[in-house]
This record gives C-alpha cells, sequence and structure tokens, in this order.
C-alpha cells in the first residue's frame, strides 16, 4: 500500500503547485502540447499512462520507459500540422532505451517550418516576408521507484523565430509518476510543461502551456485481440480543463486502428478535435498514420510515423 | 562727334543761307518801262501772267466757255483784249471746291481768272488793256513770294526756345515761349486741331513727325506747285512743321510746341503740308500769288483752324544783303494781291465751318487765323501782315531781345523766338528743328519764330476748343495773354509770347468740383476692389489731382487716361462704415470736395460644402483629380485659394492648379491630404482625407502591422462590410471570433498584447471571399 500512497501524495503536491502556478495571459510556446508520435496523435493524443512505445517518451512521459515491454525503441515522423490552419511541417525524431527493469532513458528532437508570412509595417504596406520556425530538443530519464511505481523527469529545450531577428528560448521539463498498480492497467499523474516563462517585446512575461495531468490506461488481451484504452486529463494551469480519450485495437501485434476524442474550451492550449489512426507492426518495425478532424483549424491533419522497436 | 559737327556745321549754313540771305528770285521788271511807277510791286510781276477780276455779267458770258478749255467767249470785247494780248490760257484761280464751292463764289472767289498771255507783252500794258474791258474789275500782276526762314526728346536741351533755362552768355532764363508748364497743367495737342503749314513740302514721314502729320491725298497734305499730291520734301517747310508738332516726350529728337504726350498716348496737333514752294526757280507756280492763296484756301476747306506762313514778298531785290530806299518804298507801295487777301479772308471766315459758315459739329473753332512771319530784313514794314487780316509774328532771340534780322513794328501782332546767330555766331543761338531725311537742323528767322504762335494757337485750340469757341477769342487769348512787359514799352515785336499765359488768361480762377458716379454702390464685400467713376470739372480747364482722405485705409485714388477713380479695396480696411472726402485740386491750389460715405461688410469665412472622401489607389502612379470649387464655398462669393498639405509625400504627390487638385499615388501605403480653402483675409476651411494606396491586385486584404506588437489592424479594399474575423494560435486556441464591420479606412482593431508571442492563423472571410493570413506576435 506504500506505492498508491506515495503517487497520491505525488500528484496532490503537484497538483497544488500547478493551481499556485497559474498563468497570466495566454500559452506562449503551444507547439510543445502538440503531439508528434502518430500513435498517439492517433486517439487524439491520449496515452501518457501507455507503455506501448517509448520513442517520443522525452516529449511526453519517460516514467513509462521502466514498464517498456522491450529494450529500445525508435521512431521519426512527419507532421503537416494544421494545413487549414497554422500551416506547419514538423519532423520530429525519438528514441527510448529501457536499459534495465529500473531505469532508462529518452531523447526527442523535433523541428517546425511555418508558412512564409508578409511583413507588413504600421502603415500596412508591405516591406517583406518571413518564414517562422521553431524546434523543441528533449532529454527523458525514467526509473522505477518500486515494482509498480516509477517516475520520470523529461528535460526540454525549446526555440522559437516567429519574427525576423527574434528568438525566444524556453527550458522546462516534464514530471510524471507512473503506477502500475495491475497488469493491464497503468496510471500516470504528474506536471507536463513546466517551462520558465518567456518574455516579449515589450517585456511582458508569457508562461508556456503547464498542466497537471492525471491519465488512465487500460490493456485488454483475448487471443490475437489487444484493446487499449486511453484517457488523458490536463488541467492547464492558464485555466482550461483538457480531456483525451483514445482506444487502439491490435490485431496479433501486427495491425492497429485507432480513434480518439480530445475535448478542451475554444480558448484552451487545445480545442477539442477528434482523430483516427491505424499502423501496421512487422519484426520490430512499425509504420503509423493519423488523421485529425472535427476542427477547423486543426482538421486535415496528418502524421506519418515510422518506428522500430526491439 | 567729329561727323556731328560736320553735319551741324553744313546745316547751320543752309539755315542761313534759306532763311535770311538765300531767297531771291530775279522777276524783275526793269525800271525804264512805261507805268512802271503807276503800279507798285511792278518790278516783282512775273512775265506773261496776270490775274483778272471779272464781274458777274462778264461771268455770264465767259464762265461756261472758260470752263470747256475754250479761249473764245460770248464776251466780244474780251476776246479783242485776249487776242491782242496773245493770251494762251485761262483759268480759275480758285478752281471749283466741290463741297465749298458754295461760299468759295459767295465770297467772289470764282471772279479770279489767272490769264497767261504772251511773255514779250509788257505786263504793265497788259494790264492796263484788260482793266479797260467791260466787265473787267481788275487786273493784276503775279507776285513771287520767298520763304522766311523742339520731355525726354534727345535734342530737347537745345530748344532753348521751348525751355530757356540760361546757364550760358547767350541764354536768358525765361526767354522762350513758356510752354512746360502748359504741357503738365493744361494740354501737349489735340489731333482734332490741325495747322495747314503753308510753305515748302513736309517730310511728312520724318520719324519724329509721322504720327502728327497729314498724309497727303485729296483730303489731306498737296502740293500747290505741282497740283498734285507728291509733296516734295522742303528743308524750310519741314523745320516749320517740326516746331508746330514734332513728335513730343517720345525719347528722341525734338519736342514740338503742340506735338502731344507720346509716352503717355497722348496725340497732338496735326500739320497738313500745303506745298507753295519746290526748288525749280523757273517754275511759274512756285510760290505765286495763285499757289500760295490756293494753299491757304485748301486748308480751310480741308480742317485747319490754323494757317501757319512763314514766307513773304521780296525786300531785298537786287539781293545786294541790303534793302536800298528804292526797295524799301517799292515795298511799302506794294498792293497786296486780291486772290491773296481773299484767300485769307476766306481762311479766317470759313475754317472750321460749312457753306454757310456755321461752325461744324465736331470743329474746334469757328473761323480761322491765319499767322504770317513778318520778314527778316529788319525793317519796320511788311505789306502782307499790315494789309491782310492775319496775326503777324515778329522773332526775338535767345536772350530775350529783338532779333536783328526781324522787321518790326505797331503792326507786329507779337514775337516768338526765332533765334539770332548775331549774338554768339552759332547755330546754338538759333532754332533746332526737324530737317529732311529723318534729320535735325538749326534755322532761324521770323520763319521759325512764326510756327511757335501757330503751334501756342494750336495749344489754345486743343485747350478752350469746342463748340463756341471762335478765332477771335483765340487771337484774344493768344495776344492778350503774351507778356507785353517782357520787351518793355518801346517794344516794336509786340508782347513777347506766353503759352502758359494765354492759358491763365481769365483772371479768377474757379475751383474745380467733384463728384461720385451717382449709381455707384455703397456697399462692399469685405473682399473686393471697386472703381467707382469720379467726375472732376474745372470751369477754367484748369488740370486737376484729386485726393481722398484716409478714412479706412481702403481708399485710392486711379488716374487713366485724365479720368479719376476712386478705388475701394476693402481688404485694406476693417469691416465697418467710413466716410472718406475726395478732394479735387487745379493747379492752382483751388479745391473742391465731397463725402462719399460707404460699408465694408462682415468677412465670413469659407465653408465646406462637401467634406472630401478617403480614396483607394489600386496600383502606383494613378491620379486623381477634384474640382475643389465643388467642396468648398465662400459665403461673400469670393474667389478663394487653395493650399494642401500631406503627411507623407512619399505616399503621394499633390498640385493645385486652377482649382483643380491633382493627388498621384506615389508608393503603396496611406496618407491624409488636408485641403484648405482661404478668402483674401486669411480665413480658412479645411477639408481632410485618406489616400490608401494598396497593392489592390495581390492582396484582398491588410492585416498590419505584421509582427504584431500590441495591435492589430485589418483593413479590406473594399467599403464597409460584415466581415468575419477569426484568430487562433498555431495549435487552434482562439484568440478573436467576431463578426465585424469595417472597412479600408474603418481598419478593425484587435488588441494582441495580451497574446504570447508566436504564430497566429487569421482568417478574414466576407462576402464570397476568404483570405489567410499568418500573424505573428513578436
Amino acid at each position: 500500500m506504500r506505492t498508491p500512497k506515495l503517487f497520491l501524495a505525488a500528484f496532490a503536491a503537484l497538483t497544488i503547485g500547478a493551481v499556485a502556478a497559474k498563468a497570466q495571459g495566454e500559452d506562449a510556446f503551444p507547439f510543445v502540447r502538440a503531439d508528434v508520435n502518430p500513435v498517439t496523435v492517433g486517439k487524439a493524443f491520449a496515452g501518457s499512462a501507455n507503455t506501448e512505445s517509448i520513442a517520443f517518451g522525452a516529449f511526453n512521459n519517460s516514467a513509462v520507459i521502466p514498464f517498456f515491454g522491450n529494450t529500445f525503441d525508435v521512431a521519426a515522423s512527419f507532421q503537416s500540422w494544421a494545413p487549414d490552419g497554422a500551416k506547419t511541417t514538423k519532423i520530429s525524431a525519438g528514441a527510448g532505451y529501457r536499459i534495465n527493469n529500473r531505469i532508462g532513458v529518452a531523447l526527442a528532437f523535433s523541428s517546425l517550418s511555418g508558412e512564409s508570412y508578409d511583413i507588413y509595417n504600421d502603415a500596412g504596406v508591405e516591406t517583406g516576408s518571413f518564414t517562422p520556425k521553431s524546434m523543441m530538443l528533449a532529454a527523458g530519464l525514467g526509473f522505477a521507484l518500486t515494482e509498480q511505481l516509477s517516475a520520470g523527469l523529461n528535460f526540454k529545450y525549446a526555440r522559437q523565430e516567429a519574427a525576423k531577428a527574434d528568438v525566444i528560448d524556453a527550458f522546462g521539463g516534464d514530471l510524471m509518476l507512473y503506477y502500475k498498480p495491475a497488469p493491464g492497467f497503468g496510471l500516470t499523474a504528474g506536471v507536463a510543461s513546466l517551462f520558465a516563462n518567456i518574455k516579449d517585446d515589450m517585456g511582458n512575461s508569457y508562461k508556456l502551456p503547464a498542466s497537471a495531468r492525471l491519465a488512465g490506461d487500460y490493456t485488454y488481451l483475448k487471443d490475437d485481440n489487444a484493446f487499449t484504452a486511453d484517457v488523458d486529463l490536463d488541467y492547464f494551469f492558464s485555466g482550461n480543463f483538457c480531456a483525451a480519450a483514445g482506444a487502439q485495437y491490435g490485431y496479433k501485434d501486427m495491425i492497429f486502428v485507432r480513434a480518439g476524442y480530445h475535448y478542451g474550451p475554444e480558448k484552451a492550449v487545445l480545442p477539442s478535435f477528434a482523430s483516427v489512426g491505424c499502423g501496421v507492426k512487422f519484426s520490430g518495425v512499425r509504420i503509423d498514420f493519423a488523421y485529425l478532424t472535427a476542427n477547423k483549424d486543426l482538421g486535415n491533419t496528418i502524421t506519418v510515423g515510422l518506428g522500430y522497436t526491439f | 562727334m567729329k561727323k556731328t559737327f560736320i553735319f551741324a556745321a553744313i546745316a547751320a549754313f543752309a539755315i542761313f543761307s534759306c532763311s535770311r540771305k538765300e531767297i531771291t528770285e530775279e522777276t524783275v521788271v526793269p525800271e525804264d518801262q512805261p507805268k512802271a511807277e503807276t503800279r507798285a510791286g511792278v518790278s516783282r510781276y512775273q512775265k506773261g501772267r496776270a490775274v483778272v477780276t471779272f464781274d458777274d455779267n462778264m461771268l455770264s458770258l465767259i464762265e461756261e466757255d472758260l470752263k470747256d478749255g475754250k479761249l473764245a467767249t460770248k464776251s466780244s470785247s474780251l476776246n479783242s483784249a485776249m487776242k491782242a494780248l496773245g493770251v494762251t490760257s485761262y483759268h480759275r484761280v480758285f478752281p471749283d471746291a466741290g463741297e465749298y464751292e458754295e461760299r468759295t463764289r459767295r465770297e467772289g472767289m470764282h471772279r479770279f481768272y489767272m490769264v497767261t498771255f504772251d511773255q514779250e507783252t509788257q505786263v504793265t500794258k497788259a494790264l492796263d488793256e484788260l482793266e479797260a474791258v467791260p466787265g473787267v474789275l481788275k487786273a493784276e500782276g503775279v507776285l513771287k513770294a520767298k520763304r522766311r526762314a523742339a520731355v525726354n526728346d534727345t535734342h530737347y536741351g537745345k530748344q532753348w526756345h521751348l525751355k530757356n533755362s540760361g546757364g550760358a552768355s547767350y541764354l536768358k532764363a525765361g526767354a522762350d515761349i513758356n510752354v512746360e508748364e502748359v504741357w503738365k497743367n493744361y494740354t501737349t495737342g489735340n489731333e482734332n486741331v490741325i495747322v495747314s503749314v503753308v510753305d515748302g513740302g513736309v517730310a511728312l514721314n520724318h520719324t519724329d513727325l509721322a504720327d502728327n502729320a497729314i498724309a497727303a491725298g485729296s483730303n489731306g497734305s498737296k502740293n500747290f506747285v505741282k497740283n498734285n499730291y507728291n509733296i516734295e520734301v522742303d528743308d524750310h517747310g519741314t523745320h516749320v512743321a517740326g516746331t508746330i508738332a514734332a513728335i513730343t516726350n517720345n525719347g528722341k529728337g525734338v519736342a514740338g510746341v503742340a506735338g502731344g504726350d507720346y509716352a503717355n498716348g497722348v496725340k497732338g496737333c496735326k500739320v497738313m503740308s500745303c506745298e507753295i514752294f519746290n526748288d525749280d526757280e523757273y517754275d511759274d507756280n512756285n510760290g505765286s500769288d495763285e499757289t500760295i492763296s490756293n494753299a491757304i484756301k485748301w486748308g480751310a476747306d480741308h480742317g485747319a483752324l490754323i494757317s501757319q506762313n512763314s514766307w513773304g514778298y521780296y525786300a531785298d531785290v537786287d539781293d545786294n544783303g541790303y534793302i536800298s530806299n528804292k526797295e524799301y518804298n517799292d515795298l511799302k507801295s506794294l498792293v497786296v494781291p486780291s486772290i491773296l487777301t481773299a484767300a485769307i479772308e476766306y481762311f479766317n471766315k470759313y475754317a472750321g465751318c460749312d457753306n454757310a459758315g456755321n461752325q461744324k459739329a465736331g470743329s474746334m473753332m469757328k473761323g480761322g487765323v491765319v499767322i504770317f512771319a513778318a520778314g527778316n530784313e529788319n525793317i519796320d514794314i511788311d505789306p502782307i501782315c499790315m494789309q491782310c487780316d492775319v496775326v503777324a509774328v515778329g522773332a526775338f532771340g535767345p536772350t530775350g531781345k529783338k532779333a536783328s534780322y526781324s522787321n518790326y513794328g505797331s503792326w507786329v501782332d507779337i514775337a516768338g523766338p526765332g533765334g539770332d546767330s548775331d549774338i554768339n555766331y552759332s547755330s546754338s543761338s538759333t532754332i533746332y528743328s526737324l530737317a529732311p531725311s529723318n534729320k535735325y537742323a538749326y534755322m532761324e528767322g521770323t520763319s521759325m519764330a512764326c510756327p511757335h504762335i501757330s503751334g501756342v494757337a494750336a495749344l489754345i485750340v486743343s485747350k478752350f476748343g469746342g463748340q463756341g469757341f471762335t478765332r477771335e477769342a483765340l487771337i484774344n487769348r493768344l495776344i492778350a495773354g503774351a507778356d507785353d512787359t517782357y520787351f518793355g514799352a518801346s517794344s516794336t515785336i509786340g508782347p513777347k509770347v506766353d503759352a502758359l499765359g494765354s492759358m491763365k488768361l481769365g483772371g479768377e480762377n474757379h475751383a474745380p468740383t467733384i463728384a461720385v458716379d451717382a449709381s455707384a454702390p455703397t456697399s462692399f464685400k469685405s473682399w473686393e476692389t471697386v472703381k467707382i467713376a469720379l467726375t472732376v470739372t474745372d470751369e477754367d480747364g484748369d488740370k486737376c489731382t484729386v485726393s481722398a482722405s484716409n478714412a479706412s485705409g481702403a481708399e485710392s485714388i486711379l488716374e487713366e487716361k485724365g479720368a479719376f477713380w476712386l478705388v475701394i479695396n476693402a481688404l485694406n480696411a476693417e469691416p465697418g462704415t467710413y466716410t472718406t472726402t475726395l478732394t479735387a485740386t487745379d493747379t492752382f491750389g483751388a479745391t473742391g470736395t465731397v463725402d462719399f460715405a460707404y460699408t465694408i461688410q462682415p468677412n465670413q469665412a469659407p465653408v465646406v460644402v462637401k467634406p472630401f472622401a478617403n480614396i483607394i489607389s489600386g496600383a502606383v502612379g494613378q491620379i486623381f483629380n477634384f474640382d475643389i470649387t465643388a467642396y468648398f464655398n465662400d459665403p461673400d462669393g469670393e474667389p478663394l485659394t487653395y493650399k494642401f498639405n500631406l503627411n507623407d509625400n512619399q505616399i503621394a504627390h499633390c498640385n493645385v492648379s486652377n482649382n483643380m487638385l491633382y493627388v498621384t499615388s506615389l508608393d503603396f501605403g496611406s496618407t491624409e491630404i488636408e485641403v484648405s480653402a482661404k478668402d483674401a483675409r486669411g480665413l480658412t476651411a479645411t477639408s481632410k482625407f485618406i489616400l490608401l494606396v494598396r497593392d489592390g491586385d495581390s492582396n484582398g486584404i491588410d492585416a498590419y502591422p505584421n509582427p504584431v506588437i500590441n495591435n492589430l489592424y485589418i483593413r479590406t479594399g473594399e467599403n464597409e462590410e460584415s466581415t468575419e474575423v477569426r484568430l487562433v494560435s498555431e495549435t487552434g486556441s482562439v484568440v478573436y471570433n467576431k463578426t465585424s464591420v469595417f472597412s479600408a479606412f474603418n481598419p478593425l482593431h484587435i488588441d494582441m498584447s495580451a497574446c504570447a508571442p508566436g504564430v497566429y492563423k487569421l482568417t478574414v472571410k466576407f462576402g464570397c471571399n476568404t483570405y489567410k493570413k499568418t500573424i505573428t506576435k513578436r
């Protein structure tokens, strides 16, 4: 019973800290909350407590690494983000390595290239153009506290160049706990995207979209069939509550279909949308696809990924 | 300079030779001829010619035949006498005068016939035989006459005769005709006053005379020697004419006594050349009685009011340089031919008149004045001046004394400057006037004094002439106005001519009167400048000036071509009611006044009647033009001046021309253009508009600035329209989502100051158009 108490105590502490740190103003660097893993994108970003893949664990939850069923997981993805909206192209890669039953590490990188826009001066006169760019680099460490409980810590560096000669850097990370109460179940609690504030040209301070997270995962296996359900709950320090629910059906661990729905208020860093996805896996090599819809700004987002697990 | 000196020397020689010593005509009848002593002047008669005066009975018998050129008439007695004398021709001395034949006959001038006969026949014999014919009233020999010799005009300084300021030993201040004040205050001449110059032919085309000369023609100048209209230019005639009417104040040459005021557009009196002399000494018509008489009559019949005559009969018949007793006595007993007397009387009576002898409408004078030179022999007689009704003119020199050569006597009516080279033996003491070929020359003699009198007479007529003005009034003003004290009580050449004195003659000065045009407005808009006619009348004909009291500062007086105007320039005064006193002052300081009350209305500022609308230029280089008068109005109705001001001259170029505003777009962007209309008093109205220059082809909307610091503005290129605007973060978080109404000139304002730095997506939808833009916040 010690493990559950420890997990609950840690979650309470993180949540209280989150409320106390409620941000003023809009969330900066929202791209840090946009999932690039086609597996979780297919489930509407739900799956923080899922241990099936750890390649992008440095972006999400490194606490699951010690409970990863294999040793190494590496993946790369291409994402056409919000082609009807922000129209950003993302190229990402990540890898996770479970060193032993107690500890594992992960690395991830993502590069974002936005749509070129026209520069206008105060009089409305076009004076040039610029292509905004962003990137994020993360390193994660997961270690088992007990046989059922682990902790994960991600260190993140994000960089945004939205305008010419306007580069903003941000440093932060995620702190997660993972608890496996029984086979097929998993729970995660923690704080996601807790970054230091950034400032604009006017000196105003903005927080990044940090949230307190509580996530759960359940997997049911029967013969060649596997059914997984995930729920992620995020309470953003900026004041919005978001929830994501996703499910996956796997056949012979070779073919996967996924679907999910993300709920978020209109002004939340991630508003509501739905997603579907699919994947194939053979001899450790996995190809996944996700399609995001039901949101006029984010709709038609496509994510394609290639991974290898052994 | 050397050439000038030589010319002057030659000219001087010519003057002496032609004016005082040169002219002698050897037509002397031998003294031993029978009856020579019974007819005075017989030695001067031309051979083979006589003037016969017929009575009415004889004329009724012979006139038709003679008119047809026949020698045989219905008078047998005349026919016999003519045959005996070897008569070869008859003709009327004064030919049919056309329009004026009626009065010619009434005056009996049709009775005179020139008879030409055998030159071998003694004149006296012929005259006796002719007078013996019944019906012949008189037969007279034909005599020949001789000639009697100057304001910015460059040679005016040489014309001491017009303005003698002294300063040299041969000059005496005031020894002139005292005409400058007349020019300034009274008159410089009148082109309706014509002086017939009975003399050698005048250089009518002389550049210093032409404007004041009457061209040759059937109603103008005429050659009476040749009886045609080809004037043969003569030194003497030209000099005389120049003294009268050389163009004054024309920046060159000399001034004429009545030569107008060229610089101010005032024409002078006219001279008509009636040529009676030429250079052909063998031409019987040259200087003959018949020629001269016709020339004098011609003037009366063709508009002349003054007959200028600088000629006379020979005194020094033998031309030996002095007058012998015989020559003196011969001249003294000379009877002026009837035809000349008749011509002079005709001129005096009919000049300026119709056939009935009444003053013609438009004529400046009733009757004419014949002015004669007294002669240059320094003797006390002259037949014409003594026997005829003429104004006889003696001469004085530059020292103000009788000229050494001038004839004299109580019969001399007036003295004019004729020069006197005996003073310093230099041409500088003689008279400077015109010479042929656009030249100038010195001459002296009563011939030169005479045209000064003719010129002053012309000025008098110019000033005082009009309906009712008579020759007697002219002569009175000329003689009585002259200075009868100048030469002292013992003067033998009459009083010194005094042009100013003649103008002032009449005693008490009368104050002028001044009146304002009764129909003139009395209330003026605050911007107006109004000219109001003033009528200034001076009973004495004095030249007047007009002034206005400075009631408001708006008044001034304008004089144009002798007319006065009160000018009210309302701009120079504040609105209000004022009374100005207008004063007319004559030459002698007498004044007349009239008050004129007027009101300057309050000024009203211009107003904007239609604001300028903002304009969108869809491309660089577009030109927009506006008729500014459609946008502004002035309640006072005054013309406005327009200016513009734009806050960014990189965006547009403006100019105003002929009340049109032209705006040319130069670059993308916007600028505010302020147009102002200003009235004359500086009150203004302004109207502003914005010129937005957009790249209309490539951009449906403008979202600016981008990147945004705080505020994002969104405008369309359309008029105001309901527009959906959605702004989301790159993860779809909605920042702004509203339907708003905005336009190019009323842009939508989105406050993004609370938005985090980053990339946003803007979607603007209006009508069928949807535009998406990436917006960044710094």
